[in-house]
C-alpha cells in the first residue's frame, strides 16, 4: 500500500479497484477496434502515403523540390525538426523528472507521454536526415566510424555532430524507458488472455513481456531498473534541446547567435510538449471513456507547466530584444527590427500571440480547468511553437550580413509534404500504439487508487 | 567567347571613344522642345550585344550590370513614368507587360523600374526576340530591331511617337539581386574620397567598429577565439581594385566558364539558386539615413551606383569550416578554404553560416539531366560536354560548391616550373 497524504487531492476517481484498472485499460487491447479508430487511422495512413510520395519526389529529383535557396539553407526542414524533438520532450520529463519527484500525478500520463516522444523523436530525425543533399552517404559518414580514410573523420566541432549523439542518446533511452515500463502490463493482458483461452493473443503479449513472472524479486529488479534509466533521462531532458540549440547558437548568423537559447529551447520544448500531450489525452480519455484516470486534476496541473514554460519564454522572447538593443551590434540589431515588422511579420507576431499571450489564459481557474479552452490552447501553443522555430530559422537567414543577398523563402507542396509525412507517421503509430499497447501504466496506476474511500456502492 | 570580347571591345568604344559630337548633332536634329511623350533608347546590352550570341546560355544567365536581370527582355523605366502608368516593381521581380510603340511597331516586353533613369526617357535592348537561334536563346523577349528609325539615318534613338501601354499580363524577371540598397551599411561598403583618403589613408580604420574587451576597446580582428594557422609556404590571397571594377561581369562568365560552373536557368534563378562562384553585387544609395531601415531599403530616385565583386574570401578562421559534420570544407596548408565535393553530405549549414553568401549548393542534378537541357547544353548533351574544363569536377546533385581561387590553376602554376629544366637550374 502506498501512503497518501491526505491534501494530495485524489488521483484516481470512481472508486477503481485493481480489477478495475486492469478491466479498463485492458479493454481498448482486448476489443474489436471501433469504427472511430478505423476512421481516424485510415485518415493517418492517407496522409502518411501523400507524404511517402512527397519524400519519394524529395528522394529522387533532390533538394530543390524544396522552396530553400541559396540564401535560406534550412527552412520547413529545420524548422519540423526543432518543434518535433521540442513535442518529445514532455514525455521524458513527465516519466524521468516528475519520477524522481515523486509526483504521481504523472502515472495516468507518462505512458502515453512516453509514446508520444518516441513517435516524436522518429518524425524529429526524418528531418535532419532527408535534408541532407547526400543521405545516402551522410547517414554513415556523420557517425565516427573506424574507416580507411587516414585522418578523414567527423568533425567534432560541429553542432551538427553534436546532434547525431543528443538525439540517438535520447531516442535509445526514451525507448528503452518505455519499453521496460511496458512490461508488467503486457505481462497482465497476456495473463487475462490465457484466462480467456486467446492462445495467440497470450503468446504474443508473453513474448512482449519476456516472459514476465510478477515475483517480488522481479518486480524489485523492475524498480531499479526504472528509477536508474530516470536518472539516466533526466539530463537527456535538458541536454537535448540545449545541443539543438547549439545549431544555432554556436553559428554566427545574426538572430541565431545567442547565448540565452539553452534555456529558452527547453523551456519552449516543454512547453510545446505539455501542450502536445494535452491534445492526445484529451481525446484520448474522451474515445476510451478515461476521465477516472486522466481527471481535470491532471490537465489542471499540465496547464500550470504550460503557464511557467510559456512564461519563461515570453521573457527570452523579450531579453532578445533587450539585448539586440543594448547589444548595439548592427547586425543583430537589425535582424530583430526585421523580425518584428519586417517581411516575416505575421510569423512573429503568430508566435508572440500564441505563445505568450495565450498561455496567459491558464491564470484563471475556469479556463485551465475547462476541457474545450484546453484542447484549442494546447493546439494554439503548438501552432505558436512551430512558428517560434520557423521565425528564429528564416528570419534570421534571410536578411543576414550582405543586403546583395536577402531574398525571400516560399514554401512549395514538397515542404509541406515532409511535414504531413510526419504528421501521418506520428497518428498513425499513435494509433497503433493505442489499440495495442495499454494507453495507461497499470502496474503505477494501481499503487495509486485508493478503493476504500472512494467506493461507489 | 570571341562574340563576347567583341561585345566588351564594342561595350569600350561607347564608353570611352564615343562620338561625343556627332552623338550631340543627331540628338539636337531630331530633338524638338514640342516633342510630347517618350524618348526611346536602344541598345545592346553587355551580355547580349547585337543578340548574335543570344544562343549562349553563359551570356543569358549573366546579370545586367545595372539591373541584375538575367534571361530576360524588358523596358527600363523611372519611377516616375511608372507610377503615373500604373506599373508596379515588387522585390521578386514581379511586374507587368508593356506594350511599346515606335515608329509605328509595338513590341510586347516586361517593365523594369530602374533608378537613376531620366524620367520622360525608355531603355529597350536590341538582341532579343531571336526566332531561329537555338534551343536557348529562341524566342527570349521581343525584337527591337524594327523599331530602329531608319528614314534617314539608322539612329538608336527615337524622340517621338513612342508610347508605351500597361497591359493586366504578369511577369516575372529573374534578377540575381532582389535587394537594391546596401542598408548604409558601413561594414559592407567603405569608401572615400580621394582628397580625404590622402589627407588620413587610415580613415576607414577610425569608423571601424571596436569591440570591449578587458584592456578596453579595441580592434575586433585582434581578438580571436581561434589559435590561427601557420602558413610555412604559400598563403593565397586575391586583390580585387574595387576602384577599377566596372561591374561588366565578364570576369562572372570566365569563372564560369573556368570551373565547370552550372547554368541554371531562368527558373532556377529566380528560385534564387544562381550557381554563379563569383558574383557582382551591385548597391544603390538610398536617400533615407541608415536608422531608418524601412526607407533605406528604397533606392534613391538617382542614385549613385557602387560595385562589390563577391566571391569566397577564403577566411583564415572560416566560419563554414567548424560547422560542417563531416568536415568537408577545409583550410589548406597554403590558406585556401577548400570544399572537398566527394565528402559533402548536404547539410548546407556551412552556407547558412556564410556571412558572405558565396557558397552555391546543387539542388539538383544540374548535368546530365534533359531538365536543364535547354538552358545548359554544355552540361546536358555530348557534344556539349566536350567544352568542359577537364582540370575541374563536375559536381554533383546534393553537394555544396564555391570558388576555389581556382585550385586548378595554383596547382599547375606551382607543378609546371617543377617539370621544367629551369627549376633543376634554379634549384642548383
Amino acid at each position: 500500500m502506498q501512503p497518501t497524504s491526505a491534501v494530495r487531492e485524489i488521483l484516481i476517481t470512481g472508486g477503481k479497484t485493481v480489477r478495475d484498472v486492469s478491466e479498463d485499460i485492458s479493454r481498448q487491447v482486448e476489443g474489436k477496434p471501433t469504427k472511430l479508430w478505423w476512421t481516424a487511422f485510415s485518415i493517418s495512413l492517407v496522409l502518411l502515403m501523400f507524404g511517402v510520395y512527397c519524400l519519394a519526389t524529395v528522394l529522387w529529383e533532390g533538394i530543390g523540390v524544396w522552396g530553400l535557396n541559396k540564401t535560406v539553407g534550412w527552412a520547413w526542414d529545420i524548422t519540423n525538426f526543432v518543434w518535433w524533438v521540442g513535442i518529445g520532450h514532455a514525455g521524458t520529463l513527465i516519466s524521468a523528472i516528475l519520477l524522481l519527484f515523486r509526483q504521481k500525478w504523472r502515472m495516468s500520463i507518462n505512458r502515453a507521454a512516453e509514446a508520444m516522444t518516441i513517435f516524436a523523436v522518429i518524425c524529429a530525425a526524418t528531418f535532419p536526415l532527408v535534408h541532407m543533399g547526400r543521405l545516402w552517404l551522410g547517414m554513415y559518414w556523420v557517425l565516427p566510424l573506424p574507416n580507411t580514410w587516414g585522418s578523414l573523420w567527423a568533425n567534432f566541432n560541429s553542432p551538427l555532430l553534436w546532434d547525431v549523439f543528443a538525439i540517438t542518446t535520447y531516442f535509445t533511452v526514451s525507448l528503452v524507458f518505455w519499453y521496460i515500463g511496458l512490461i508488467p502490463d503486457f505481462a497482465v493482458i497476456r495473463d487475462r488472455a490465457t484466462r480467456m483461452g486467446n492462445k495467440t493473443r497470450a503468446t504474443i503479449y508473453n513474448a512482449l513481456s519476456f516472459g514476465w513472472d510478477g515475483a517480488a524479486k522481479t518486480w524489485m529488479r523492475y524498480e531499479s531498473v526504472a528509477l536508474i534509466l530516470a536518472g539516466l533521462s533526466t539530463p537527456l531532458v535538458l541536454s537535448v534541446h540545449t545541443i539543438v540549440s547549439f545549431d544555432f547558437a554556436t553559428s554566427i548568423v545574426p538572430g541565431w547567435h545567442t547565448t540565452i537559447f539553452p534555456p529558452y529551447f527547453v523551456a519552449g520544448a516543454i512547453f510545446s510538449g505539455f501542450a502536445m500531450v494535452l491534445t492526445l489525452l484529451i481525446v484520448t480519455r474522451k474515445v476510451f471513456k478515461l476521465e477516472d484516470y486522466i481527471t481535470i486534476y491532471h490537465i489542471e496541473l499540465m496547464n500550470i507547466v504550460i503557464i511557467i514554460t510559456g512564461s519563461i519564454v515570453g521573457i527570452a522572447y523579450i531579453t532578445e530584444f533587450f539585448v539586440a538593443w543594448y547589444g548595439m551590434v548592427p547586425a543583430e540589431y537589425y535582424a530583430f527590427y526585421n523580425r518584428a515588422t519586417g517581411p516575416y511579420w505575421w510569423a512573429y507576431w503568430s508566435m508572440m500571440t500564441c505563445n505568450v499571450i495565450s498561455p496567459q489564459l491558464f491564470w484563471f481557474k475556469k479556463l485551465r480547468t475547462n476541457i474545450v479552452t484546453t484542447f484549442i490552447l494546447s493546439i494554439v501553443v503548438n501552432i505558436g511553437m512551430w512558428f517560434e522555430r520557423f521565425v528564429i530559422i528564416v528570419t534570421s537567414v534571410h536578411r543576414d550580413y550582405l543586403p546583395s543577398s536577402w531574398s525571400m523563402f516560399y514554401p512549395t507542396m514538397y515542404d509541406v509534404g515532409e511535414y504531413i509525412l510526419t504528421f501521418g507517421f506520428f497518428f498513425t503509430a499513435f494509433f497503433l500504439f493505442a489499440k495495442f499497447f495499454p494507453v495507461i501504466n497499470m502496474a503505477e496506476v494501481k499503487s495509486i487508487i485508493k478503493s476504500t474511500s472512494e467506493k461507489k456502492h | 567567347m570571341m562574340a563576347f570580347t567583341n561585345c566588351l571591345e564594342k561595350r569600350k568604344r561607347i564608353l570611352f571613344s564615343a562620338n561625343v559630337d556627332g552623338a550631340l548633332s543627331a540628338i539636337s536634329s531630331s530633338y524638338k522642345a514640342t516633342n510630347t511623350g517618350f524618348e526611346l533608347v536602344l541598345y545592346e546590352s553587355c551580355g547580349l550585344g547585337n543578340g548574335s550570341q543570344a544562343n549562349n546560355p553563359l551570356l543569358q544567365e549573366l546579370p545586367d550590370p545595372i539591373t541584375k536581370a538575367t534571361w530576360d527582355h524588358y523596358v527600363t523605366i523611372a519611377l516616375k513614368d511608372a507610377t503615373e502608368l500604373g506599373i508596379e516593381n515588387d522585390a521578386e521581380g514581379r511586374t507587368q507587360l508593356v506594350n511599346l510603340t515606335a515608329n509605328g511597331k509595338t513590341i510586347s516586353v516586361a517593365a523594369l523600374v530602374q533608378p537613376g533613369q531620366a524620367p520622360g526617357t525608355l531603355g529597350v535592348a536590341l538582341g532579343y526576340g531571336r526566332t531561329k537561334v537555338g534551343k536557348v536563346g529562341e524566342n527570349i523577349g521581343a525584337n527591337a530591331y524594327p523599331l530602329v528609325s531608319a528614314t534617314e539615318t539608322m539612329s538608336y534613338r527615337i524622340f517621338s511617337g513612342v508610347t508605351l501601354e500597361k497591359t493586366d499580363a504578369a511577369f516575372q524577371l529573374a534578377q540575381t539581386q532582389i535587394h537594391q540598397t546596401y542598408m548604409g551599411r558601413e561594414n559592407v561598403i567603405q569608401e572615400s574620397l580621394l582628397a580625404d583618403y590622402n589627407k588620413n589613408p587610415e580613415y576607414w580604420k577610425e569608423s571601424a567598429a571596436k569591440v570591449s574587451s578587458w584592456d578596453g576597446k579595441v580592434d575586433p580582428s585582434s581578438l580571436s577565439m581561434w589559435k590561427g594557422h601557420e602558413y610555412n609556404n604559400h598563403h593565397w590571397g586575391m586583390a580585387i581594385d574595387l576602384n577599377t571594377c566596372t561591374g561588366c561581369g565578364s570576369c562572372v562568365v570566365a569563372c564560369n566558364v573556368e570551373n565547370n560552373v552550372a547554368i541554371v536557368g531562368k527558373q532556377e534563378v529566380i528560385n534564387r539558386r544562381e550557381m554563379h562562384w563569383l558574383r557582382i553585387d551591385r548597391y544603390y544609395t538610398s536617400d533615407a539615413a541608415p536608422e531608418n531601415y524601412k526607407e533605406a531599403e528604397i533606392a534613391s530616385e538617382n542614385p549613385e551606383v557602387v560595385f562589390q565583386p563577391m566571391l569566397c574570401q577564403h577566411c583564415n578562421n572560416a566560419p563554414c569550416e567548424t560547422v560542417c559534420p563531416v568536415a568537408a570544407t577545409t583550410h589548406s596548408t597554403e590558406g585556401l578554404n577548400q570544399m572537398v565535393y566527394n565528402r559533402c553530405i548536404g547539410t548546407r549549414y556551412c552556407a547558412n553560416n556564410c556571412p558572405y553568401k558565396v557558397r552555391r549548393f546543387n539542388w539538383f542534378k544540374y548535368h546530365d539531366n534533359q531538365q536543364f537541357t535547354q538552358s545548359n547544353p554544355s552540361m546536358n548533351t555530348d557534344l556539349g560536354r566536350m567544352v568542359l574544363n577537364p582540370d575541374v569536377t563536375v559536381r554533383s546533385r546534393g553537394v555544396m560548391e564555391k570558388c576555389s581561387f581556382c585550385v586548378q590553376r595554383i596547382q599547375s602554376g606551382k607543378l609546371t616550373p617543377r617539370r621544367t629544366a629551369d627549376h633543376y637550374k634554379m634549384a642548383k
